[in-house]
């Protein structure tokens, strides 16, 4: 076995360590003089910090609950209404609700937008009628309602 | 006649069953650990009793929902740190309130008959000039004795990081109280 690393120290000072890791690195503190130094060390240091004691009797919190849970329902099946209103389920429902909505209503002006749009570009540029030539797309859209003034006929 | 002590796993299936007494053997079985810890986080017996107060709430309102996945006092003392670094939020917003009843509150702590030796105060002052992760982590190592595994259960920070969180905070300290040693001696 090597020397032994800083967590190891800790773990084995503080007692966290497998009974045959505890034997390693007793085994090698014996024959290492410096882990056995860093050992020393560091149990005083553990000894040190063990001198802030703490008294937590007296304060009486289990007294309190005792009384408090006498006041408090017994913890019971949850109900829908639990669900709906404690565990944000409404909320989330109404945030997906308005994104429905948000997301229609930017789709519909997004749509009335772009139809406009093609309706403007529908009329011929000034330059083509300057150079006295035609649109095709006018000619495109006289052509289909050719058409469709055909099929209404052939109906 | 040897009683057979009920775990904490089987007080906690009570409680959501609905059974209140449960919840009274768990605050008596861990209050103390609970106060002490917390007192050590916190360097206030009222905000300690709050918290613990508040810890077993916590264990009421979720019995019921309360599935045993790991270690049933990781679970409680996760509780128990969330409420606590709360707790030193609200302490941080009222600080200035705080300072008005500065007096007060060192008499408190004056009176505390644990802390009258000169030995225990320097552990303590020098615990608590530790940065904040490793205090935790000291805290929960050598005044808890929550090995490294429990510690990252308990905090959610990865093993690797208690371990050299340990590793620095136990540097730190041997530094410090190397200091206050020559002073003490």
């Amino acid at each position: 076995m090597g020397c032994i690393g800083d967590t190891e120290l800790i773990a084995y000072i503080s007692g966290g360590l497998t009974q045959s890791a505890r034997d390693a690195v007793q085994k090698h503190i014996s024959e290492c003089e410096g882990c056995g130094r860093r050992v020393e060390e560091m149990a005083e240091l553990w000894d040190v910090l063990g001198e802030w004691g703490v008294e937590a009797g007296g304060h009486e919190v289990a007294d309190r609950i005792e009384a408090v849970s006498a006041t408090l329902e017994r913890p019971t099946e949850r109900k829908w209404r639990d669900y709906v209103f404690r565990e944000g389920v409404l909320p989330a429902s109404i945030r997906i609700a308005s994104s429905i909505i948000i997301a229609v209503g930017v789709g519909n002006r997004l749509g009335e937008w772009s139809i406009k749009k093609a309706q403007a570009a529908e009329e011929a540029p000034e330059y083509l009628s300057s150079l006295r030539l035609e649109w095709s797309s006018g000619v495109t859209q006289s052509a289909l309602a050719d058409t469709n003034i055909e099929g209404d006929k052939e109906k | 006649m040897v009683v057979e002590e009920v775990s904490d796993e089987e007080l906690m299936a009570r409680l959501g069953g609905g059974e209140m007494s449960a919840l009274e053997q768990l605050a008596r079985r861990h209050e103390d650990k609970i106060l002490s810890l917390a007192y050590r986080v916190l360097g206030r017996w009222d905000l300690a009793e709050d918290v613990a107060q508040e810890t077993f709430l916590r264990v009421y309102t979720a019995a019921k929902r309360y599935k045993a996945r790991g270690k049933f006092t990781s679970w409680l003392y996760r509780i128990v740190l969330n409420l606590c670094v709360d707790s030193q939020r609200k302490s941080r917003r009222g600080a200035l309130r705080l300072e008005e009843v500065g007096v007060q509150i060192a008499e408190k702590h004056r009176d505390d008959p644990c802390e009258k030796d000169e030995l225990s105060r320097a552990v303590k002052a020098a615990v608590d000039a530790l940065p904040r992760r490793q205090r935790l982590a000291v805290v929960l190592h050598r005044y808890g004795g929550f090995g490294h595994r429990d510690i990252s259960e308990i905090t959610g920070w990865s093993e690797s990081a208690v371990e050299s969180l340990l590793v620095r905070a136990y540097a730190n300290l041997r530094d410090k109280l190397g200091e206050m040693k020559d002073f003490l001696e």
